[in-house]
């Protein structure tokens, strides 16, 4: 199947409709024709035609880039003899684009086959080097090969993507590392293995994190070891029972500061629920450290002055009964109720002076 | 049931203790318990400490057990205590237990016939034994009927004798001297966990006088 994409030039009416069905097929792998020579396009049409594939065919230099602009090719055949761009000058620029820069390129041409002339094509980058009039099956045979080619680079890609898209790639994926990286806090991830994968820099500073294998021996450096142990085993925890850890650490930095931290640990599930791995986030526990030691001291406060607030009242209560208690008895005595004086009046200085 | 008087011939969900002083102690019932293992195309897991003994590996070596072939193999699988008991690191007999069975559904699923543990449990001494007699006891209601024979070995002389007597009153057969001894002392985890009251004692205590009257009189 053979088609032009936005082709200045006839003689290749295909259906267009066919074309575009072409062009998205990202089975087909597509072989880029670089000739000025419209004769030669057709003959070639013939020979390297398939229904793995999906020739297409441009006349100049100038074409062939701006088709691979927006194009994934599997192998490129160039005359060198072109119009306008010379098919070096376009080799030249098809191997300064990144994406272009790996696809193999056979150069094509109907002149001498001079060894200076074909090391000169071979500096540009050509993997392949044909003379016209061409072999078709030769030719065929040659163009076979790198199709192969694309093909198992287009399966190993799409394997890849597909990887790097499923749930179970997340965790080894760019994504995974960018979003531990970005994470205000000291952040991890881990496999299933416990093996840490992705860490930021503040899990690096302050728990002395180590992408490797979940050994306690050589990870979490800033930790005393048996602290070192028990984060290894919380990791252990969360991605093989697939529970939830919070375990609290004194790491102690570089700065010599020592830290409390909890560091939390969910394990990371799949859309079938299997777990993939484990995020570790740690939070410092100082201020809140801080604001308990506070609140137990302002507690105890508190409670002193309740204790005294509770003897003043004591003591008011004790001197108003008192008041209350001389009072009555003043009140009897002057009723003459009573004989003798009261009890209470012992205590009290005035007693000998009342009537 | 009938007494078990030789190692050759304990059998899946026993558990048995072996309290030794020594090495030379401990190797006459592991190589019989091992090689029988292998013989009844059983997995061994070895739990030591932290390193199997070298001590050990010597007299085991000299005995003709050949621990590297087997390891190639896969019979036989050694493990410390930071892979087992405190994995998680902490110990709780839960997840000893869990643990095991997952080991048991992988060892069946790689085609074994069972598996047998050989548990070196010095690793209570790092961190208190409260929890470990707790653990033997959940054991005997964990082994009936799965395909475990579960050996735990007890130097005599670094555990007090207080865990030892807990230590035989939960394993239902010792190990003394090389010799199997079914155990007269041996209270079954209802007993041991506190879930029945005096009656269930006397009636174990009843069963064990009548049983050992039997014993005794070879019946």
């Amino acid at each position: 199947m053979t088609s032009r994409p936005d082709l200045a030039f006839d003689g290749f009416g295909t259906d267009p409709l066919e074309n575009d069905a072409n062009s998205e097929d990202p089975q087909k792998i597509n072989i880029l024709v670089v000739d000025d020579n419209a004769d030669y396009l057709f003959a070639l049409e013939e020979v390297l035609a398939g229904p793995d594939r999906h020739v297409v065919m441009v006349q100049s230099g100038e074409e062939a880039l701006r088709y691979l602009l927006g194009a994934d090719v599997g192998v490129i055949l160039l005359d060198i003899h072109l119009s306008g761009l010379s098919g070096y000058e376009t080799a030249a620029l098809i191997r300064k684009r990144s994406r272009t820069r790996a696809v193999p390129m056979i150069f094509v041409t109907g002149c001498s086959k001079d060894n200076t002339e074909i090391a000169h094509g071979y500096s540009f980058g050509a993997v392949d080097y044909i003379f016209k009039p061409v072999d078709p099956t030769v030719l065929r045979t040659k163009v076979d090969c790198f199709v192969e080619l694309a093909k198992s680079t287009q399966i190993l890609k799409r394997q890849t993507r597909a990887f790097e898209l499923s749930e179970k790639g997340f965790i080894n994926s760019r994504g995974a590392a960018m979003l531990v990286k970005e994470a205000p806090l000291p952040a991890i991830l881990a496999d299933t293995q416990g093996c840490v994968l992705h860490a930021n820099i503040e899990a690096i500073r302050v728990l002395g994190a180590h992408i490797g294998p979940c050994v306690a021996a050589t990870n979490w450096t800033t930790l005393t070891p048996g602290e070192r142990w028990l984060l290894t085993g919380a990791i252990r925890e969360a991605t093989e029972r697939e529970v939830m850890r919070e375990i609290c650490v004194h790491p102690r930095p570089q700065s010599g500061e020592l830290m409390a931290i909890s560091v939390s640990l969910a394990p990371l599930r799949d859309d079938d629920g299997r777990v993939m791995g484990v995020l570790g986030i740690g939070r410092d526990m100082r201020p809140y450290q801080q604001a308990m030691l506070d609140l137990e001291r302002l507690t105890g406060e508190l409670y002193r002055k309740s204790q005294e607030l509770g003897q003043l009242k004591e003591i008011v209560v004790a001197k108003d009964l008192a008041i209350f208690r001389l009072q009555k008895d003043n009140e009897e005595l002057r009723r003459g109720v009573r004989s003798s004086p009261p009890v209470q009046a012992e205590a009290d200085p005035c007693e000998g002076e009342r009537p | 049931m009938k007494p078990i008087f030789d190692v050759n011939e304990l059998k899946p969900s026993d558990h048995v203790c072996l309290l030794h002083r020594s090495p030379a102690e401990q190797k006459d019932s592991l190589i019989p318990f091992i090689k029988q293992g292998v013989v009844r195309h059983e997995r061994c897991l070895y739990i030591a400490d932290e390193v199997l003994d070298p001590e050990l590996k010597t007299v085991l070596a000299d005995g003709g057990l050949d621990l590297l072939r087997l390891r190639q193999e896969g019979s036989l699988q050694v493990l410390n205590r930071y892979e087992t008991f405190l994995r998680y690191a902490r110990f709780e007999p839960v997840l000893m237990l869990e643990l095991l069975e997952q080991t048991l559904k992988r060892t069946l699923a790689s085609d074994y016939d069972g598996l047998r543990v050989i548990a070196d449990m010095s690793w209570a001494l790092s961190i208190g034994c409260d929890q470990l007699i707790v653990f033997e006891a959940m054991l005997n209601e964990y082994l009936p009927k799965r395909k475990i024979t579960y050996l735990c070995q007890y130097n005599r002389t670094r555990f007090a004798s207080h865990i030892l007597v807990d230590v035989l009153r939960t394993h239902p057969i010792a190990i003394l001297d090389g010799q199997i001894c079914p155990n007269v002392y041996y209270e079954h985890p209802g007993l041991m966990l506190g879930k029945e009251g005096s009656a269930g004692r006397v009636e174990w205590m009843t069963n064990t006088l009548r049983q050992t009257s039997m014993l005794l009189k070879g019946e």
